[in-house]
This record gives C-alpha cells, sequence and structure tokens, in this order.
C-alpha cells in the first residue's frame, strides 16, 4: 500500500477540517510493534504508517471522542476490515451517527502475533525486527532470523472473511501479502467438538490465569457500557477477588453480551497478558448467533441487531 | 564474606538445598509467559530471560489477601492468618529492578507511621537472590530512574552469571547463611563481572534524563499535556498491576449470609471506579485524571512522601500495554515541555 497516499487523504482532510481528529497507526516504541495515533494538526499526518502490526481495533476509541463533537464534526478512522465491521455495529446501535465518522478503509492481509513471534524466540529475546515482504525478520540476542509472515498471522485473522472493509469513504489498498485462509469459525468448529464437560474445563483452565486488568472489556469496541456490571457497587454484582466464580461470571457475562455484537476482531485476546484466548468463548456465541439467526454482525447497516429486535421468523430453539 | 562460586552444574543442588527448608520461588516458564512460581530444581527455572511477567510484588502483597474473617457482625471479626507463620521464602533470580521494586515498597508498608503486619511478616520471612542482568531488553531504563543492571539494592545474595558458573556475593548476614559452604570465588570473577557490567550499562537505553522531572511535576497539575498523553490509553489495568512497585489497594467485605471475609485486592488507579466516592462523587472520571494520577504518584507524591521514585524501570507497562503506549516517551515530553501552565 501506498502510506504516502495514506497521509494525503489524512492531511487534507485534517487541513480541510472535515474531521477534528484523526485516529490511525504510527510506529511503535517496540521491535514488531505499531501504536494508535491521535492526529489532530494536518502536519502530523506524516506520523501515520500501514502495516502488519497495526492490530488494535481503533473502532474502540470513538467512545472517548465522540461526546467530544460539535455539530457537523467528524473523527477520522483509519479502518481495517475488522474496525469497519465493529463501526456498522456501533452505528446500528446508535452510538454514532454515519456523519460523525470519515473512514479511510484499508484491506487488510491479516495482523501479525507479535506475542507468538515472542514466545517462540524464548528464552532469546528480540532486539529488534521489521517486515520486509512476505517475511517477518526479527533479530535477537544470537542472531538474525527470517519467519514467514504468512505462519505469523492471529488465528484470529486467518479466519477472517472480510478483511475488506465493508463501509468506507476512501478505501486504500494494503500490501498484498500471502496469508493461509482457514475458514470462517475454524477453531470453533473444532471447540464444538469436545464435550461439554471438556469445553467447561478448557473454560476454567484458561480463566484460572486472569487478573482482573479488564483489558480484554477496555479494547472491545463493543463493550461501551457506560457502567460495567463488574464495575458497579450498588448493587454489588459480583465479587472482587479472583474467586473462580466471580472471575468466571464476568466473562460469561461479557461473552453474553457481546453475542450478535462481536465481529470477531480478535482484540480481546490479543491484549490479554497472560494470554487466555477469551475470543473463542465469544465467538462460539456468535457462531450461535449467525446460525440461529442468519446474521452476519456488522455488514449490514440497515438490519436491526439480532438480539435487539424481534421478528416472526426468529428461531424458537430453546423456548419449544 | 568473601564473594563465592556456584558452578552450572551445582546449580541443581543447591537450590535442591534450598527447597528443604524454604518455599524457593523463581523465573518459571508457565502458560502464558514466565513468572516468578515455587521451584524444586534447577532445571525448572527459567534463567535467560531478562524478566518475568509479572513483578514479585504478589509474593508480599497478593492481588487478593483476606485481612479478617467473620461471623455475624464485623467486631467479632478475626484476623486472618494470625496463627500461621509466614513460610520462609527465597526469591531466587529476582532481577535488580524486582529485587529494588521490594525496598520501594518497604518503605510504604513498613514506616515510622505505619506498620503493615500482612506484608511485613512475609517480607521477613524472605530472603532475595537477585541476578544481574548481563543482557537489559530494548524496554529496559532502570538506569533512568536510579536503578542499574548490576544493582544490588534489596538483594541478600547477589548472582552475577560467568562463563562458567555463578558469582555469589552476599550483601546481609542472611545471605551469608546461604553460602557460606560454598567455595570462594576466584578474584578474576570480579574483574568478570565489572567487564560484564559495562557491558550491560551499554545497552540501556540512556535518552532518558528525568533529573528535576519530581520537583518539575508539582505545578504540572493543570497542564494540558495530560490529556495529550492520554489518547492512546484504553484504561485498563495491564500496567498497574504487572508493574512490581503499583500498590494501590481496594478493601471489600465478601460474605454470604452471615459469614465473611475482609478482603484487601489489588485496585488500579486506571479503572473507573477507583477512588469512586460513596457520595456518587468521582474525581478522576476522565482518562487523563487517571493518566495524571499515576505518573504523579510514582514520580512526585512518592518522591515526596518516601524520597524515592516508585518506578524501577523494568519496562513491563511498555512491552505489556496492548496500545504499546511508551511511559518513557510521556516522561520525556513531561520533563521537555517548555514551562507549566500554572506556577
Amino acid at each position: 500500500m501506498d502510506t504516502k497516499e495514506l497521509r494525503e487523504i489524512a492531511r487534507k482532510l485534517l487541513a480541510d477540517g472535515r474531521v477534528k481528529l484523526l485516529i490511525g497507526f504510527e510506529e511503535g516504541s517496540l521491535p514488531l510493534r505499531a501504536s494508535p495515533a491521535f492526529i489532530r494538526r494536518a502536519e502530523d499526518a506524516e506520523r501515520l504508517i500501514w502495516n502488519s502490526f497495526c492490530e488494535n481495533n481503533l473502532a474502540s476509541y470513538l467512545r472517548y471522542y465522540l461526546p467530544t463533537l460539535g455539530e457537523g464534526e467528524a473523527v477520522g478512522i483509519v479502518a481495517k476490515g475488522c474496525d469497519a465491521r465493529s463501526v456498522v455495529c456501533l452505528l446500528k446501535e446508535k452510538q454514532l451517527k454515519r456523519d460523525q465518522v470519515v473512514i479511510i478503509g484499508v484491506k487488510c492481509e491479516g495482523m501479525v502475533d507479535w506475542k507468538k513471534i515472542r514466545s517462540e524466540l524464548a528464552p532469546d529475546e528480540l532486539v529488534s525486527g521489521e517486515e520486509d515482504g512476505d517475511e517477518i525478520v526479527v533479530r535477537t540476542r544470537s542472531g538474525e532470523k527470517r519467519m514467514k509472515r504468512a505462519d505469523c498471522v492471529y488465528d484470529n485473522c486467518k479466519e477472517c472473511e472480510r478483511p475488506e472493509p465493508v463501509v468506507s469513504d476512501y478505501m486504500i489498498d494494503g500490501h498484498p501479502r500471502e496469508i493461509e485462509k482457514r475458514g470462517k469459525w475454524a477453531r470453533i468448529k473444532e471447540f464444538e467438538k469436545m464435550s461439554p464437560e471438556e469445553r467447561w474445563q478448557y473454560f476454567v483452565q484458561e480463566t484460572s490465569r486472569c487478573l482482573r486488568c479488564y483489558a480484554c472489556r477496555n479494547a472491545c469496541p463493543v463493550c461501551y457500557c457506560s457502567e460495567c456490571f463488574t464495575d458497579s457497587t450498588m448493587p454489588y454484582w459480583v465479587g472482587t477477588t479472583l474467586a473462580p466464580s466471580d472471575v468466571q461470571v464476568f466473562h460469561l457475562v461479557r461473552a453474553f453480551h457481546t453475542a450478535g455484537r462481536c465481529t470477531s476482531c480478535g482484540n480481546c485476546s490479543q491484549v490479554c497478558p497472560v494470554g487466555i484466548d477469551i475470543s473463542f468463548l465469544v465467538n462460539k456465541l456468535g457462531k450461535d448467533v449467525e446460525e440461529l439467526f442468519s446474521h452476519e454482525v456488522g455488514v449490514d447497516i440497515e438490519e436491526a441487531p439480532p438480539l435487539s429486535s424481534y421478528s416472526d421468523s426468529d428461531t424458537n430453539e430453546g423456548f419449544s | 564474606m568473601n564473594a563465592k562460586f556456584l558452578s552450572f552444574a551445582d546449580l541443581d543442588g543447591f537450590i535442591r538445598g534450598l527447597a528443604k527448608s524454604h518455599t524457593v520461588v523463581g523465573p518459571r516458564k508457565r502458560k502464558g509467559g514466565t513468572l516468578y512460581a515455587q521451584v524444586s530444581t534447577a532445571e525448572e527455572l527459567e534463567l535467560e530471560q531478562t524478566n518475568c511477567l509479572r513483578g514479585p510484588k504478589e509474593f508480599f502483597f497478593p492481588q487478593s489477601e483476606v485481612l479478617v474473617e467473620f461471623e455475624g457482625y464485623i467486631d467479632r471479626a478475626v484476623p486472618a492468618g494470625e496463627s500461621e507463620k509466614p513460610v520462609p521464602l527465597v526469591l531466587f533470580a529476582a532481577r535488580p529492578c524486582d529485587a529494588r521494586s521490594l525496598e520501594i515498597l518497604d518503605r510504604l508498608f513498613v514506616n515510622e507511621d505505619y506498620v503493615d503486619d500482612y506484608y511485613k511478616a512475609k517480607r521477613e520471612a524472605a530472603s532475595i537472590f537477585c541476578l544481574s542482568c548481563n543482557s537489559p531488553k530494548p524496554s529496559c531504563f532502570c538506569t533512568s530512574v536510579g536503578g542499574n543492571p548490576f544493582d544490588t539494592s534489596g538483594c541478600d545474595v547477589s548472582m552475577t552469571r560467568c562463563t562458567d558458573g555463578f558469582l555469589l556475593e552476599p550483601l546481609t548476614g542472611k545471605g551469608e547463611s546461604f553460602v557460606k559452604d560454598l567455595n570462594d570465588a576466584d578474584p578474576s570473577l570480579l574483574e568478570e563481572r565489572q567487564r560484564l557490567r559495562k557491558e550491560a550499562e551499554g545497552v540501556v537505553r540512556t535518552d532518558l534524563d528525568i533529573g528535576g522531572l519530581p520537583e518539575k511535576l508539582k505545578n504540572m497539575f493543570d497542564d494540558p499535556v495530560w490529556a495529550e498523553i492520554t489518547d492512546k490509553c484504553m484504561g485498563c489495568g495491564v500496567c498497574t498491576y504487572l508493574c512490581p512497585t503499583c500498590h494501590c489497594f481496594d478493601i471489600q467485605d465478601e460474605a454470604v449470609d452471615n459469614k465473611g471475609k475482609r478482603v484487601r485486592n489489588w485496585d488500579s488507579c486506571m479503572f473507573p471506579i477507583f477512588t469512586y466516592h460513596g457520595s456518587g462523587h468521582q474525581p478522576r472520571d476522565k482518562r487523563y485524571q487517571r493518566m495524571r494520577q499515576r505518573i504523579m504518584h510514582k514520580f512526585n507524591y512518592y518522591v515526596e512522601n518516601f524520597d524515592v521514585i516508585a518506578c524501577v524501570g523494568c519496562g513491563r507497562c511498555i512491552t505489556e500495554c496492548p496500545t504499546n503506549e511508551d511511559l518513557r516517551d510521556n516522561l520525556k515530553k513531561l520533563k521537555e515541555l517548555e514551562s507549566s501552565t500554572v506556577e
């Protein structure tokens, strides 16, 4: 992709006052990282970049900046396929108006799982690194290594069938890169082969590492409740310790609350500091909703959200 | 006491020996990352990686700690764990930044005005072996906040990984008792340590000079810069929970029927309910106010109260931050800011 084109669009949007703020990505401070960028002046558009490390779902930030917009003002956002679907979801849920956001869509080729690279290199440590075409170059204490980019992409991205934004005001081609496609819900289909008891044990095991830092919740574009039930003290819904029941209740309720709204961006798993793949839980419910209500999340702005609308044709499964 | 030598081959026997009388905790590979965890053999230790995912504070200030147990009214409460003496603990191969973090926490939990018995008992029962950092990471900045990859503060025994084994330098009486039976180290190892130290110091990023920042921050409370450096923050607790010196807590009663426990849990200034008043007033309801609290607490308030910066430069908040917000960049920005709005 042409970074020049991205910067030029951003610069123009800011210079013309079309957007007050542009949310994109800039170079991270560590190897194999990019970092969300908040650009307010046209000349700062030069900081924008696009590469395989732009993993954050930027739609999560809209909730902080939409309330600051005046009449006729807008926020610009650089959106991958998943970010754009999250924006659609927020539009459907009336969290923003279409003219409050200017979307610079980028066709995504999957993001690179730097934590996986880090753990594969361990105990050796990453000193520097970058992407080079279809390869990821890493330099560690013991020397340089080249890895196939396709092998380093998040599992979640391999299952993505809509890497191209479904909605955008500007569209930029991503870097054409090789990516292995596994088909939607590939891991969930495997997960479903387990018995309910095995699934429960997996859930118990994974969540036993949870620190309750809420990174999964805060990174989630649809976790925008002004007060999360875990933060409520009146009533006091859930205990505050690391007791398994309290931790599990948090994850279960969050999964239920995001079902039919989650776009499977995978951010909840990516941000987890203890490596809990919580997206399996959310995705299982997402798959159920997709099958029961024939609804693909974040695609059609006009279509009503499946769990907050009623239709005669809704399934009665579980109620008969 | 002279410096001692422990060959790589003898490490296992040494750990097994320690484990007979102590709970030995050291860096250990676990699902999700390397953590400080109990070990009983050398094989279980992961000594190559620079630092663990989490600091060692949880062994002295657990994430959830029962303070008292009660039945009926709270005035009939019984302090929890009073009868049990803490198990003697050896924190083995803690990195110098982590060892230093405990010394920083000590000033809060055990001081002239207040002694936290829960913390103190566990701390007194612990001995710290620190392992100097021969190869610091790109995220390390200990030298900018008063530390050093070969720092020995807070340690009972300082260990250096040399070519053929470990150089062990006992620094306290407690430390001496652990190593007294080992052979004296060849003086050349002390020279090797000096050389390794120089090399390591050369690797740590040094372009961050925060001299004078603690005093400067005092007048920066209302500066617009706080909002600017908060943009990336998504308000989770990763930085505070992984931080070896963050120590804010919340006390809650967890009760079922008439039986309950008063629990002390880690809290995070990044959370929307941190310092949320019972009246419904929230003095820090904006993200930037919470970011300001975190930086002010570490680099100004703690310095004023306890005469030390509450940051050891371990870099965990940088590497693990989901958005790669870099504390060093923020400190630099704060330091370089021309003047402050409020004098």
